[in-house]
């Protein structure tokens, strides 16, 4: 019996034999181009087609009509354009042995009146959505009929594409559940009350969309099991109403989500983060699972495999969701039947992929830079013939992916870290308990490099010297950076992020941090503080702490530190520091007005980003061949680098990451990949 | 005086008459000693061969098939040829020249053969004083004494026709020498019941009952034979259960180790010495206390010949005297002993007697082979899959299903590599490489059940015979022209062991159809394999079948930098899967896989290439830094796939 026989068991559905129960959950990478999948959006998917996996869903929330607004770069199967799009798709995914479906949604009250055409929005009620603080129109009896017809014609287009189904997104508050709730739903007419009512009209467009289909595809609904709402859907009902809809015959299958879209909490559960333990909500599908006869798929923050074959071998599920997952690594199942399990990259739950899409750019892997540029950044690092040596500089992140891409190149790969741990900066970013899952990151990153064969040398303080002893054709230097000092009055005083997190200097007891980048550092620094039990106020000159960090991760915060007192002052700087008795008194500035007030604490932390560790790279400069400079288009394009400004000069000399300015991981990472796969 | 001198002239004639006589005792002796030797073969079961044949062909089955054995080691041959030709030459002219004293160029005749046993006694004496660990002591130490003393006879007797000596000097020398003539020639008579010699009369008595004729000039049978399951008997439960000719074969055992340097079990330390093996069951037909063994034990176990007699069990029980059934399940049946003995004794045949009775008179079986035989008889599978899984890992393939297509040109049998998921990679290339070349093949589907290997290796030929007829009686109803396996076991049982059920089938292994469909251009890789790579034959394709050649095809296709390992081809080293062996798991002193493994790390090979999902398993699980284990069919899918991307 081979280990994980139950995930690689086929599965019949309908008409349907899929290779094995692994599946990816249709979500919106925002990778449509005028809201239809184009090459970009398809070479995603395919590529875990080509990776393994058995069905893959692809167009979260794609649009059955034009009042539903593509807000996050959806798919629009309002009208015929997409049909080709879809043919194409279809056949490609079909070429490389996997199944292939869409969602398809109306998002009711769950978009932007100023989206798209300026249509008003609809929902059962005229409630307000607080994720785009929109209100929107009860429907009208006009509007049911229409909307019932959309969802068909929908339908039969994806069957038209060649797609062997499709199935109705009801798990975030849109239109479809959104009847559902009875917080949502106040309607005092036969479409609203009691459940059987809030469940008419739902019932309605599966029976129109399976009359409108037929037999020979497949359709199915996902749907909350619990949107987690206090006087929602919850789950005693939810379970009533799928067993309902198994029962009216109309559907193929059943795919059990949690949670809602309304806030960033409501969608941070849907999409649960690296604060979750793997498989958190399984227990939900397996209720409906043991209700219905039915197949029943469930996805959400499945991370690991042996999680996805309790799922599947303990009966709970008959299909496992590993969409991000397969995010993190699309060719999981291949690595696993290669026997290649120590290299599958496992998702960490950054939920950085989520976050990207809703601060409105494409979704992107904060560990896998070639996720979302399959055409650009192959995951398959192409072999050289010409072995040439590397000597990188720095074993943070991005000096580890470009010694891991040096090798899988070919190349002599020599790799210098100074301290005796690799990780670098990126080794705090683990540094509260419910992070901990960050350091997976780098577990992989160094497992990978070491697998490889570069040569690391921990402990060794690279010089110049050193390294012309190497003979390198190229030096890559991934120094990192250092926390940037305050410059005002007092600034002795306090301490930087990298100070606290290290261990270096003891969390106060009274503590005020002051955070002018927005990003993790500072608010992971608060919970350092909070769960050794010191009192924590953030100050920062944006409108709200965190600014930069996406929805569904800053949420994980925020439970954390408001559930022990956080305060969060917006609109101000810190002006100066000094001390008095054993106190510090912070002088704060509000930014707009310019009032000045004063805090009494006993610890100030600066979280002001990085400057660059330049050392090396001006001692190295001057005699490298391209005297540090970079041909930019040649770096967008994959092209060898050709410049040469000291024809004396034996070795390329290039940075990266941190090194070159404050940035965040996946940048290293990126200047890494970029840089090595054209060396 | 005149008495003195009729004394003289009658006690001359008497002398001269000494060598008749010291020929005919020795003549006595050894018609003795073959006689109490038959007397115990006689009791095993008939012959199958045909002995006429055998008689009729003996000359050539010693001259060519032994000595093409024997001269694999130089030296060794140099020093038979020298001493044994030597000797009869010397004997027949000296028997001729005792006959025909007329004729009076005999004794110069038997000088002249003389010289060349002299030569070759002296490379014996060279090689017994210091001699190789796998060389047996004992009697094979006094040999060349004995040899040394024949010699002297022959050769004083012979000369005395040349040679006027004063005669007290003459009486002493002739009396010396018939002594020396009775002692060198009766001992060697003497030994041949019991000791050493034992191998030049047994072994000519098995070679024209050799069990095996098929064997002779350079051919191959290497397929087991059935067992007629209604017998009240079954396999070998004590030496009177074997064939006559298997138990002369033990006796012709010439105690030469070369089984011992060739078997993986021995080598790592398992309890398996198949010289020890064949002289433990020859003491078990002649009677405990008959003969004496001074050769390297089974490892770890006592030195001594088990204290066995006719009519008693051969494994012992309890604290009964006898083999462990450690040693008969520490063999991988390999062939290696077979294929490296100069007296072609067949070993693997004797331990699978052996564990027949075990296992379908005793009804013993050991760990994970009972779970596997009780999978087989009850799935048809030995993980215990069900049959409808076999091709779950395919289910992206479409491959055809022959109970769907009715006809194909290439049945493809999959066998248990669909249950293991490295084992299933292979297939995917294989399947891939078919595709690519536009073969029409088909798979048997849920129809396709166990072959029955591991069960007839463990001795369970009735579970085996079972899934034969099972897989006879679904092939029957089918139209093909060839079964294609990746696995070289399930091709020769379909091939070589299917016939006697009546399942006649052209059956090849995918290195084979794949050599060919490169050499059609069929396939056309690209770009070179980087780095060296090295190739491990495995048994059941390379001494089984005699395919060494296919797959270097192959290998040249592929390009890169080849390197054979030291012992590859016919002389391959087992990866220790064979014979249900990872199964009945005897414990050792060291792996044999991590010893194969070593064996291709020594050539600086960076990649195993492997034929057979038994090979696979066994070498990528070696511990540790080690090559890659690839299928030749992978290894080929990555070049033509990236040569059509």
């Amino acid at each position: 019996m081979s280990e994980y026989a139950a995930l690689f068991k086929p599965f019949r559905l309908k008409h349907l034999t899929l290779r094995n129960r692994i599946f990816s959950t249709a979500h919106a990478p925002a990778y449509a181009e005028n809201g239809v999948p184009g090459e970009w959006y398809q070479n995603y998917h395919l590529e875990k087609a080509r990776g393994g996996i058995g069905l893959t869903m692809f167009g979260g929330s794609s649009s059955v009509a034009r009042d539903s607004p593509l807000v996050f770069s959806q798919i629009s199967l309002a009208d015929d354009t997409v049909v080709p799009y879809l043919e194409r798709f279809a056949a490609r995914i079909h070429a490389e042995g996997a199944a292939i479906m869409c969602q398809m949604s109306h998002m009711g009250r769950r978009a932007e009146w100023d989206g798209g055409d300026w249509l008003p929005l609809i929902a059962p009620s005229a409630t307000r959505e607080a994720m785009h603080r929109s209100y929107s129109k009860a429907m009208e009896d006009f509007d049911f009929a229409r909307v019932r017809n959309d969802y068909a014609a929908a339908a039969l287009r994806l069957k038209a594409g060649g797609l062997d189904g499709c199935e109705i997104c009801a798990n975030a508050h849109h239109l479809f559940d959104a009847f559902l709730s009875p917080l949502l739903n106040r309607r005092d007419d036969d479409y609203g009350g009691s459940t059987e009512k809030r469940m008419r009209f739902p019932l309605e467009i599966l029976q129109a969309v399976r009359e409108a289909v037929g037999e020979n595809f497949v359709f199915g609904l996902r749907i909350t099991g619990d949107d987690l709402v206090k006087g929602g859907f919850n789950e005693a009902e939810a379970l009533d109403v799928i067993t309902s809809f198994a029962g009216s015959g109309y559907l193929d299958f059943l795919n059990i989500s949690q949670g809602n879209g309304d806030f960033g909490s409501g969608l941070q559960s849907m999409i649960p983060d690296l604060s979750y333990d793997s498989a958190p909500f399984l227990y939900l599908a397996s209720a409906v699972k043991a209700a219905v006869d039915i197949p029943v798929f469930h996805a959400g923050a499945v991370r690991d495999l042996a999680s996805a074959n309790r799922a599947v071998e303990g009966g709970h599920v008959d299909l496992v969701g590993m969409t991000r997952a397969h995010v993190a690594d699309p060719h999981l199942v291949s690595k696993l039947q290669e026997g290649r399990e120590d290299d599958i990259r496992q998702c960490v739950g950054a939920n950085y992929c989520i976050d990207r899409v809703g601060l409105g750019k494409p979704m992107a892997c904060i560990q896998n830079v070639s996720t979302g540029r399959e055409a650009q950044l192959p995951h398959v690092v192409a072999r050289t013939s010409q072995r040439r040596k590397v000597v990188i500089v720095g074993g943070g992140p991005g000096g580890l992916e470009a010694a891991r891409v040096a090798r899988l190149r070919g190349h002599d790969v020599t790799l210098f870290e100074k301290s005796e741990t690799l990780g670098g900066q990126f080794a705090l970013a683990s540094a509260v308990s419910w992070r901990s899952n960050m350091s997976g990151i780098l577990r992989w990153l160094v497992q990978q490099t070491e697998k490889l064969g570069a040569d690391i040398r921990i402990g060794t303080q690279a010089t110049a010297d050193i390294i012309r002893e190497e003979a390198p054709d190229v030096v890559v230097l991934a120094t990192g950076g250092q926390p940037v000092r305050p410059d005002m009055p007092g600034a002795e005083h306090a301490h930087s992020s990298h100070d606290i997190l290290s261990g270096a200097v003891e969390p106060g007891a009274n503590v005020l941090i002051f955070d002018i980048m927005g990003q993790h550092q500072a608010l992971t620094v608060a919970d350092f503080i909070g769960e050794r039990g010191g009192l924590v106020e953030i100050v920062t000159p944006d409108q709200m702490v965190g600014a930069e960090i996406g929805e569904t991760a800053r949420t994980s915060y925020m439970k954390r530190l408001f559930a022990r007192d956080l305060i969060a002052t917006s609109s101000h700087h810190l002006q100066e520091i000094y001390a008095e008795g054993n106190a510090l008194i912070a002088v704060l500035r509000e930014h707009y007005s310019g009032k000045e007030v004063e805090r009494e604490v006993t610890q100030v932390v600066c979280e002001l980003g990085t400057i660059p560790n330049d050392d090396l790279y001006f001692a190295l400069k001057p005699i490298s061949r391209n005297g540090g400079e970079i041909d930019q288009d040649a770096f967008i394009h994959l092209v060898p680098q050709t410049i040469t400004r000291n024809p004396d000069g034996t070795f390329d000399l290039y940075r990266i990451g941190d090194a070159v300015m404050s940035r965040n991981l996946h940048a290293a990472l990126y200047d890494a990949s970029r840089l090595l796969r054209a060396v | 005086m005149f008495y003195m001198e009729r004394f003289h002239k009658e006690l001359y004639c008497a002398v001269s008459r000494l060598p008749i006589l010291v020929c005919l005792a020795t003549f006595l002796v050894l018609i003795l000693r073959a006689a109490a030797m038959a007397r115990a073969w006689k009791k095993g079961r008939p012959a199958t061969a045909r002995l006429l044949r055998g008689f009729i062909e003996f000359h050539r089955r010693y001259l060519n098939d032994v000595h093409h054995v024997v001269a694999r080691e130089p030296s060794s041959a140099r020093m038979h040829a020298l001493l044994v030709g030597g000797f009869l030459g010397a004997l027949s002219f000296f028997l001729a020249s005792l006959a025909l004293p007329a004729v009076s160029f005999l004794p110069a005749l038997v000088l002249g053969c003389l010289i060349f046993m002299l030569a070759g006694l002296r490379l014996e004496f060279q090689r017994r004083a210091d001699p190789p660990v796998r060389l047996s002591r004992g009697s094979y130490q006094r040999l060349p004494i004995l040899f040394a003393l024949a010699l002297a006879f022959m050769g004083l007797t012979a000369s005395s026709s040349f040679v006027a000596l004063p005669n007290g000097i003459d009486l002493a020398l002739t009396l010396a020498a018939n002594l020396a003539g009775l002692v060198g020639l009766g001992g060697l008579a003497w030994l041949a019941g019991t000791g050493p010699m034992r191998h030049a009369v047994a072994g000519a008595i098995y070679l024209v009952a050799h069990p095996r004729p098929e064997r002779f000039g350079q051919g191959r049978s290497t397929g087991l034979r059935p067992v007629e399951l209604g017998a009240a008997r079954l396999g070998a439960r004590t030496a009177e259960d074997f064939q006559w000719p298997q138990l002369a074969s033990f006796d012709a055992c010439v105690q030469c180790g070369r089984c011992e340097v060739a078997c993986p079990a021995f080598a790592a330390g398992q309890p398996l010495n198949p010289k020890k093996l064949i002289n433990d069951l020859a003491v078990a037909s002649r009677g405990t206390g008959q003969l004496s063994y001074h050769g390297n034990p089974h490892p770890g176990r006592c030195p001594d010949l088990p204290e066995l007699s006719p009519g008693m069990d051969l494994i012992a029980r309890d604290d009964a005297p006898g083999l462990s059934p450690d040693t008969i399940y520490a063999c991988t049946t390999c062939r290696a002993c077979v294929e490296a003995c100069p007296m072609m004794i067949e070993h693997v045949d004797a331990v699978i007697d052996l564990r027949r009775s075990e296992v379908l008179n005793e009804g013993r079986l050991a760990g994970q082979a009972q779970v596997a035989v009780e999978n087989l008889r009850q799935t048809g599978t030995l993980s215990g899959e069900a049959l409808d899984a076999r091709f779950d890992f395919a289910t992206d393939l479409a491959i055809p299903v022959l109970s769907e297509t009715g006809y194909a040109d290439m049945l493809l049998w999959v066998g248990e590599a669909a249950f293991d998921r490295r084992a299933q990679r292979t297939i995917r290339a294989l399947v891939k490489l078919l595709k690519h070349a536009g073969i029409d093949f088909a798979i048997l589907g849920a129809e396709e059940q166990d072959c029955g290997d591991q069960a007839r290796r463990l001795g369970d030929e009735a579970t085996f015979q079972f899934l034969a007829c099972a897989n006879i009686e679904t092939l029957s109803r089918y139209r093909f022209d060839t079964i294609v396996t990746a696995d070289p076991h399930a091709m020769h049982v379909l091939r070589n062991e299917y016939p006697a059920f009546g399942g006649h089938y052209r059956v090849r292994h995918h290195t084979d159809v794949l050599a060919e469909l490169l050499d059609r251009g069929a396939l056309l890789p690209s770009g070179r394999h980087e780095g060296r790579i090295t190739y491990h034959d495995p048994c059941y394709l390379a001494r089984y079948n005699g395919e060494i050649e296919a797959p270097r095809r192959i290998l040249a296709a592929l390009g890169g930098d080849f390197v054979e390992m030291e012992r590859s081809g016919l002389k391959s080293h087992c990866c220790g899967g064979g014979g249900a062996a990872p199964l009945t798991d005897i414990p050792g002193e060291r792996r044999i896989p991590d010893m194969r493994m070593a064996q291709a790390s020594a050539t600086g090979a960076h990649c195993v290439a492997v034929a057979c999902p038994g090979c696979t398993a066994m070498l990528e699980g070696v511990a540790g830094t080690r090559a890659d284990v690839r299928d030749l069919a992978e290894l080929l899918w990555d070049r033509v796939d990236g040569a059509s991307a």
